[in-house]
């Protein structure tokens, strides 16, 4: 879609082709890139399972006189951005009761379809006491809507996610966070269903209740500010179910998981990134999976550490989407591997003599999979005009993928893409392995809380 | 909870305005049309459909094919598949591209 929109910029009349329900996104991408009316002809059904006589046939039938008509018919042209849209963030848009506003929200498409609490100025203004920013001040524009995100909305959405005014300066910098281009937040909205998370460090896991134990996901602060992550995602960045939020089976609720500080063995994850101990940080993350955390038994033979390095290996095989996982370089797909793991399993590691790094240096060694695995997923699963020779020639993947089929090839392009996380049940011998396509980690510090 | 509550708005700001698109071409006889693909979704298999239609259909047209402008690709960062974006846009002028197809989304 980026590439019309430019086209347009330019005076070059651009059509883009995209299938059956994906109008809306394109049209939504380009309104984000600055073309409000982006010409778009949609190919009937599900093209990936279409044999290619079929394809030829629904082209010539259907798609080629959209084409057609979408670059030589004078278009009606959508209405300019309603003036008063950058009105005061502080306004009154409705007034009603609990249900009235309930129901009012749900027709604006504003809740994730659960009760929210309404935002009032006099709630939304408790949560501005607890940030040395402005009210207005510009924190972050987020894509792919290009919306301005300000404490008032941050506010009014932290609000209605059930949040406590204390939380907002985690959710400030989340924002941030997930406002970094390096994030990726522009290209989420894939069919694959990719689920932003947070990671909290430092001592404002405490001072908040944010839960790094047992049940984390489900306890303390945690899903309140999962909660708000997930509608911050719908209303400012704009993403939006069945327009431009496109997961085919749909999302689980946003997390937010916390490190659990005193029983990690190693340096903190912020820490490890440059943040010094005594600060609070939020990292954005994602995931497409969740799922079995193995459990991981030592025994005479082989030592737990050994143990849970294997398992971890072979779970990172069993990713989806292998077939870009693998790539590198700047083109390259992006990827996060988050490696959730229970103290007792971080310390038996520790134990055994391995740092993080030299964790991550083992299983992007182990990790493999039979070349001809990889050609499969590339062909069936992504339909991909090119195969593992143009991939290398691109330079997505290095030399040593050209290989005879059988040959065991790396499924990590890098051991950097994996992340680890201590946390979960103190008592519990379990890791799990958390993938994220689309997205790379991105931290900010949260401000002093108030 | 009958008591009437004001409430502010949870939606980002808007902080520009977006143009419209380009005007329509009256024909395409005689036109220019570069193709841009993102190797997705079986566009090879459309792309040449569309290149026959189009010379059976339009009398003079050309097509600039898809592997003379940069692949559109689903990696990289923004700030990378933007400059791709502009790249393409540049190059489309450069060559006198009256129209451009851009597939496959989905």
């Amino acid at each position: 879609m980026r590439p019309a929109a430019e086209a347009e910029k330019a005076g070059i009349p651009a059509v883009v082709v995209t299938t059956t329900g994906f109008t809306a996104i394109a049209r939504a991408v380009g309104k984000a890139e600055g073309i409000s009316d982006l010409r778009v002809a949609e190919y009937p059904g599900a093209v990936g399972v279409h044999p290619e006589a079929l394809v030829e046939k629904n082209v010539e039938s259907v798609l080629f006189d959209q084409i057609v008509s979408e670059l030589t018919t004078a278009r009606p042209g959508e209405s300019q951005d309603a003036p008063g849209a950058a009105a005061r963030a502080s306004a009154i848009v409705y007034e009603g009761t609990f249900d009235e506003i309930n129901d009012h929200f749900k027709r604006q498409l504003w809740s994730d379809e659960l009760p929210i609490i309404p935002p009032t100025l006099e709630r939304v203004e408790e949560f501005l006491k607890h940030t040395k920013r402005a009210p207005d001040e510009q924190i972050a524009v987020l894509p792919p809507a290009n919306l301005a995100a300000v404490p008032w909305n941050i506010a009014a959405n932290a609000v209605m996610a059930g949040c406590r005014p204390q939380h907002m300066p985690v959710l400030i910098a989340a924002v941030e966070a997930i406002a970094d281009n390096a994030y990726n937040l522009n290209n989420i909205g894939s069919t694959w269903g990719v689920l932003p998370f947070l990671l909290v460090n430092g001592p404002a896991t405490r001072k908040l209740g944010i839960e790094n134990g047992a049940q984390l996901v489900n306890k303390g602060a945690n899903p309140a500010l999962g909660r708000a992550l997930g509608l911050i995602i719908k209303n400012i960045a704009g993403y939006r179910l069945s327009r431009n939020y496109m997961g085919t089976f749909g999302y689980p609720m946003n997390f937010v998981v916390a490190e659990n500080e005193a029983e990690c063995p190693w340096e903190p994850y912020h820490v490890e990134h440059g943040f010094d101990r005594n600060d609070s940080t939020v990292t954005a993350c994602g995931t497409v999976t969740w799922g079995w955390p193995p459990a991981i038994y030592g025994t005479e033979e082989k030592s737990a550490a050994e143990a849970a390095l294997e398992f971890l290996s072979i779970e990172v095989t069993k990713k989806p989407c292998l077939a870009r996982l693998v790539e590198r370089g700047a083109n390259g797909f992006r990827n996060m591997i988050t490696f959730l793991l229970a103290p007792p399993i971080a310390k038996a590691l520790h134990s055994a003599g391995y740092t993080k790094q030299k964790i991550r240096d083992y299983v992007y060694e182990h990790a493999r999979v039979p070349c001809r695995e990889l050609e499969f997923l590339i062909e069936y699963g992504h339909s991909e005009a090119f195969k593992i020779p143009d991939m290398v020639e691109r330079g997505l993947l290095s030399e040593e993928y050209l290989v005879r089929p059988d040959e065991l090839v790396r499924v990590l392009p890098s051991p950097d893409v994996i992340n680890i996380v201590v946390c979960g049940d103190p008592d519990r011998n379990r890791a799990m392995v958390l993938w994220g396509g689309y997205v790379t980690p991105v931290t900010r510090k949260i401000e002093t809380l108030l | 909870m009958n008591t009437k509550m004001g409430v502010i708005s949870p939606e980002g700001l808007q902080i520009r305005t977006a143009n419209r698109a380009s005007r329509h071409l009256d024909t395409l006889e005689g036109k220019t049309i570069g193709e841009v693909y993102n190797n997705h979704f079986k566009g090879e298999f459309m792309f040449q459909t569309y290149r026959r239609l189009f010379k059976q259909k339009f009398l003079g047209i050309k097509i600039i094919p898809y592997d003379k402008f940069p692949v559109v690709y689903v990696g990289g960062d923004p700030a990378a598949q933007k400059k791709t974006a502009r790249d393409i846009a540049a190059l489309a002028r450069q060559w006198g591209v009256d129209a451009l197809i851009s597939g496959n989304g989905g």
